[in-house]
């Protein structure tokens, strides 16, 4: 089951979705962020660390949601992207429009 | 409202084909998505999984929020049969079906564009995207090998 945490920072929020972001959560995901855009919030993060699945609703979601913040003068960040998700917005040119990211490697250990 | 596996009723399970019947409500794509990755992993097939999932979960969105809409009841049949070479995948609501034609003229959404992306993806992943006459069946063919991409 998808399901979706928010934390507060000082520069802005961080949506952490854990599952999919697909056309299950994205309905919860619109109104967390029209309240969030609603209180004046110029920066959020898509933070997709746990999020194994996207379909076109939710990337349909993120695209209006960084319309909306360019619109205030905003930002929207997608970061820890998963390989084949990264791969997904590649094939759609959305890398650059969505400034998203991938996972960082886990640092080789030295002896 | 959520959708017990009781909803999702197996017409047949082989080790090569799938073939299901849902409820036309979004709560019951999850759990064909773990049939269908379940089969896969079966058949040593996870690298295509993510590809095979992607257009599942599109087909079945189409058609439960697009194709079913407004019919009383109604239920989505899903098949996926996995061949040598190609995994066949089908979709087909109980709807009045849509005209693909036009829609596949139209091209691709702008880039601000919030809708319409369904199409693209099934383009990205699929080999071949065949429609019924009436519009209601889709029917994919997706490459077993991982494609390249």
């Amino acid at each position: 089951m998808s399901s979706y945490r928010t934390e507060h920072t000082d520069d802005g929020c961080r949506l952490m979705v854990n599952g999919g972001l697909t056309v299950v959560l994205v309905p919860e995901l619109q109104q967390a962020l029209k309240a969030e855009v609603e209180k004046g919030t110029q920066q959020v993060i898509f933070d997709l660390a746990e999020t194994r699945m996207v379909d076109s609703s939710g990337i349909g979601l993120l695209i209006a949601a960084s319309n909306t913040l360019a619109q205030k003068n905003g930002k929207l960040l997608v970061v820890n992207t998963a390989p084949e998700i990264l791969r997904l917005m590649q094939s759609m040119r959305l890398i650059s429009r969505l400034n998203i990211s991938g996972r960082l490697a886990a640092e080789p250990s030295h002896e | 409202m959520t959708t017990s596996t009781e909803d999702v009723e197996a017409v047949h399970d082989r080790d090569s084909e799938l073939c299901l019947t849902i409820p036309s409500r979004l709560a019951a794509i999850e759990p064909v998505c773990e049939q269908i990755r379940g089969l896969l992993g079966r058949r040593h097939l996870e690298d295509v999984e993510f590809a095979v999932e992607i257009l599942a979960r599109e087909c079945l969105n189409n058609a439960i929020l697009h194709g079913n809409r407004g019919v009383a009841n109604a239920r989505v049949n899903v098949g996926m049969r996995i061949g040598r070479k190609l995994i066949c995948l089908r979709v087909t609501d109980q709807g009045p079906g849509f005209d693909w034609r036009r829609t596949i003229r139209h091209g691709l959404p702008a880039d601000t564009a919030v809708e319409g992306r369904g199409l693209m993806v099934a383009s990205i992943y699929a080999r071949r995207i065949a429609f019924n006459r009436q519009g209601n069946q889709v029917t994919l063919w997706i490459n077993t090998a991982k494609e390249g991409r």
